[in-house]
């Protein structure tokens, strides 16, 4: 059978697939592509599984991955750690604090990424092998998007742990001022103590500012945190769409199919360069906005079209819900 | 013994004793229905209302309850107190802590004493839940007794219609209702929430979970609901429905006693009126009362008694004129009788004249015809003398029955009399038959005599009852085919007269002609054309034994013979002796 001579045309298609090919190459490495990974769960909560869900949607299909989940109680921590050892792979993803803690304590000498960990420094995380993604954003970031909700809201309040967040609101005021705002806290020591402190508090602020504490948000004190400030017309900025969805004017969340791809990426950049596997944590690039439109209407306030386009979900308006997708039907 | 008195009493009594019973254990069953749903609805709307002013208060009270703010419960709870209903209310905190309290009347000393207020909680705590009190609630809806302010024992729910029928029966105490709601704060689901799920349950090291927000407790709210104004309701529609089944009960034993009225007084007076009536008095009458049933049976009864007074009279009437009726028929028929005896006494004298003016020449024609023959007045040839001899059988035949008819026309006429004497019939009979041998002789019929005994002589005429007892005999010769036989009879009867039977072997005689062959003249259209004979001497037979008293009558088979049977007395006087029994 006779050889057909390549046309120009064929050419030119076999040039086009070779300079795809190395630009994918280049962007997701090779080494990626033969990489083992070991992905432990803390257990199979929703959030859980979505994280892992952008973990795979971010690395290579074909990247080999085995995937643990803890029991409840984490009792067959150490026979996970030591398979997962003997499996020797290239890299292990835990998922939440208990497989952190884990994979800390089990697997030592692997490099392991860990997300949806809330408060890690609490937990001695991360070790020398290990880094991670963090679930706390930037205070400054979140008081640009106060100020950019609630424009007239000057006077900012915020609850918080006097043991553990006291060096972080320090801080955090000093961002305000920068930001024109006034950062006005007020410390609690214990759980009981938020109800006085929030009705000491509400007279004094314009917005409410409720951070991720283990003190001052408990599964009694939410109700009461949205009543008190809904009944005093005072607005509530917090970090989740079950505030916002409950009364709260806004938040900024982390989704966690964002966590998973983010670490996805912290991954990649270990596997292609193993000697970083001492890197820092990351800060989430991409909390999403969450808005309440009739809480807005009801507390008067005007938000800017932007702001509502730039919204991942919002509640109230014309419709009951919106998602990313449909937003712009229901923009003001 | 009820049955039999009840079986005993009057339709009256029976009536209204049923209707009666009917109408109490009917108003009393639907009573006692009305009331029992009464007090399952009022009871099951207390609970229900308890629940509601419960559950809207666990609401409402929930910020004041995590901030610990007592006058905000407290206007809650005044606030709650304003329902007539609520009697006391209790606040406590999630570990079973009185937060705040307070109640109406005698509840307020009740909540306001601490004591008083532990027992009061106590009394709610959940039973079977002692050793996992918040696992399942602690509290549990309950029934408590109030006897003279003193807290007496509380129940479960489910016996709260014990309690109202008690009450309702007076035998009972002042009720509330415990109802207990749980203060707890709003189910979240946190499956696309980490951070806010993290920041609830991380610290703890524990796994969350999808929905670590569920339930949170608060508190408890403790409600009283007070039963006084449901039981003064109750006790008011009780009143009120033994009223109104008193009111029909009487209405319907009245609506009873008159309907049975209605119905027993007129069929008393139509008992009354039959009694009359059957005692003959047929002028009773009663109104109809009605135009019912009761009113058609009077006017029936009353059309009765009309239709048989008019037939009664009738019959009075008919009585009345019927005896003169039967006296002018009488009148005719013996008028009718005499004209008719008259007629025949002339018809037999006619006959008896008649036959004795044709008997003469008759007579005469017979000497000169038998001169003829005898050759007397000169010889004559063979043709004359076959002539002369027709002649004179004919004039015999002739003079044979002018003979007869003459008898005949005697015997009817009553002109004949008898001579009496002493006949010994069997001898009689046996000379008759002697007499009569040559015409049996011609026929060779054989003739039995059989005689039962020595027969008594008789009273009679001798010729005559010869005449008779040959027109007989002769008679069964007559109609006896030749070379057959004919049976003579004769028994000697207990009252001394004589039955004497010829039996023919003839041809026998229908049943419809056994009267008519003793009239003159009858011949049965049956009898062969050759027997021949005048017709009349049975006739004259018939008449014969008349003039001595006695009958003669016959009895026949149809193709098997004829038999004869002459009952002769002794004596002329003996008349009336039984004939077929003695034979």
């Amino acid at each position: 059978m006779p050889r057909s001579i390549p046309t120009f045309h064929s050419l030119a298609r076999v040039a086009l697939f070779l300079w795809f090919g190395c630009g994918v190459m280049v962007a997701l490495d090779v080494d990626v592509h033969a990489a083992e990974i070991v992905v432990l769960k803390s257990s199979d909560v929703g959030y859980y599984t979505q994280a892992v869900q952008g973990f795979r949607q971010a690395l290579p299909a074909h990247a080999h991955m085995i995937e643990y989940t803890l029991r409840e109680g984490a009792t067959d921590a150490r026979e996970i750690g030591q398979s997962i050892r003997a499996g020797h792979p290239d890299l292990v993803l835990a998922v939440g604090l208990n497989a952190a803690l884990t994979a800390k304590l089990e697997i030592p000498d692997l490099p392991v990424v860990f997300c949806l960990v809330l408060n890690p420094e609490l937990h001695g995380l991360p070790a020398g092998n290990m880094t991670g993604v963090l679930m706390k954003i930037p205070h400054q970031q979140q008081l640009e998007s106060i100020k950019s909700i609630a424009p007239g809201a000057r006077r900012i309040g915020v609850l918080y742990d006097e043991h553990h967040q006291a060096a972080a609101i320090s801080s955090a005021k000093l961002q305000a001022k920068l930001l024109g705002l006034q950062l006005i806290g007020s410390a609690v020591t214990k759980r009981g103590g938020v109800p006085g402190a929030l009705m000491a508090l509400l007279p004094q602020i314009d917005l409410l500012w409720v951070l991720p504490d283990h003190t001052v948000v408990t599964d009694e004190s939410l109700p009461f945190l949205l009543e008190s400030t809904f009944d005093a017309k005072i607005p509530l900025f917090g970090f989740s769409s079950t505030f916002v969805q409950r009364g709260a004017l806004g938040a900024l969340v982390i989704e966690p199919l964002d966590a998973g791809t983010q670490a996805a990426q912290l991954a990649a950049a270990i596997l292609r360069d193993p000697a970083t596997g001492g890197l820092r944590m990351v800060q989430p690039n991409h909390p999403k906005l969450v808005l309440n439109l009739n809480t807005a209407e009801y507390l008067g306030l005007t938000i800017a079209p932007d702001l509502v386009h730039m919204a991942s979900r919002l509640y109230g308006g014309p419709g009951a819900f919106a998602s990313q997708g449909n937003q712009t039907n229901i923009a003001p | 013994m009820p049955l039999v008195f009840f079986n005993r009493s009057s339709l009256k009594t029976k009536l209204i004793t049923v209707t009666a019973l009917i109408v109490v254990v009917s108003c009393t069953t639907l009573s006692w229905f009305f009331i029992d749903r009464e007090i399952a609805s009022m009871a099951e709307a207390l609970a229900h209302n308890g629940k509601l002013v419960a559950n809207n208060l666990a609401e409402t009270s929930r910020h004041a309850v995590f901030a610990g703010d007592q006058e905000r419960l407290q206007q809650l709870i005044q606030g709650t107190l304003i329902s007539e209903q609520v009697a006391y209310v209790l606040i406590l905190s999630k570990d079973g802590r009185l937060l705040s309290a307070n109640g109406k009347e005698i509840w307020q000393q009740y909540v306001a004493d601490p004591a008083q207020a532990d027992r009061l909680i106590a009394m709610s705590t959940n039973r079977s839940t002692s050793s996992a009190a918040f696992v399942s609630p602690p509290f549990q809806d309950r029934i408590i007794e109030l006897n003279n302010g003193e807290l007496l024992v509380s129940d479960d729910l489910s016996h709260s219609r014990t309690c109202w029928l008690r009450l309702l029966a007076g035998t009972g105490h002042p009720i509330v209702y415990h109802l207990t709601q749980v203060i707890k704060g709003p189910t979240l689901s946190l499956a696309s929430d980490p951070l806010l799920s993290l920041t609830l349950t991380e610290s703890a090291l524990s796994l969350p979970s999808d929905t670590a927000l569920q339930t949170p407790l608060y508190g408890y709210v403790l409600v009283g609901i007070s039963s006084s104004q449901g039981h003064v309701l109750l006790r008011k529609m009780a009143g009120h429905v033994v009223l109104i089944a008193g009111i029909i009960i009487a209405f319907s034993f009245a609506a009873g006693v008159y309907l049975t009225r209605h119905i027993t007084t007129p069929l008393t007076a139509l008992t009354s009126l039959a009694t009359q009536v059957s005692q003959g008095d047929l002028s009773v009458s009663l109104a109809p009362s009605s135009h019912d049933e009761i009113g058609q049976l009077t006017a029936t009864f009353n059309q009765m008694t009309t239709a048989l007074k008019t037939r009664e009279d009738d019959l009075k009437e008919l009585n009345r004129t019927l005896e003169s009726r039967v006296n002018t028929r009488t009148e005719e028929l013996q008028r009718a009788n005499q004209e008719l005896l008259k007629l025949d006494r002339l018809k037999t004298i006619l006959v008896s004249n008649a036959s004795h003016e044709l008997r003469t020449p008759l007579t005469s024609i017979k000497i000169h015809v038998k001169n003829l023959l005898d050759g007397v007045t000169g010889a004559l040839g063979t043709d004359q003398l076959q002539a002369l001899g027709r002649a004179h059988e004919n004039i015999e035949r002739l003079r044979t029955l002018i003979d007869d008819l003459l008898d005949l026309s005697r015997l009817q006429a009553v002109g004949v009399e008898l001579t009496w004497d002493e006949v010994q019939l069997d001898t009689l009979l046996r000379d008759i038959v002697e007499g009569l041998r040559y015409f049996s002789e011609q026929k060779q019929l054989a003739v039995d005599i059989a005689f039962s005994g020595r027969l008594k002589p008789i009273s009679g005429d001798r010729d005559k009852l010869r005449r008779a007892l040959t027109n007989v005999i002769h008679n069964a010769m007559k109609f006896t085919p030749r070379g057959k036989r004919i049976r003579i009879d004769a028994h000697q009867l207990t009252d001394e007269s004589v039955l004497v039977s010829v039996e023919d072997s003839g041809c026998g005689i229908a049943q419809e002609e056994l009267d008519k062959v003793f009239l003159p003249f009858f011949r049965s259209p049956h009898t062969s054309t050759t027997t021949r004979g005048s017709g009349l001497g049975l006739s004259i037979a018939k008449e014969l034994i008349a003039l001595h008293h006695g009958t003669i009558w016959a009895e026949s088979t149809a193709g098997q013979g004829s038999r004869f049977f002459i009952r002769l007395p002794s004596t002329p006087q003996d008349t009336s002796a039984a004939i077929h029994d003695t034979v």
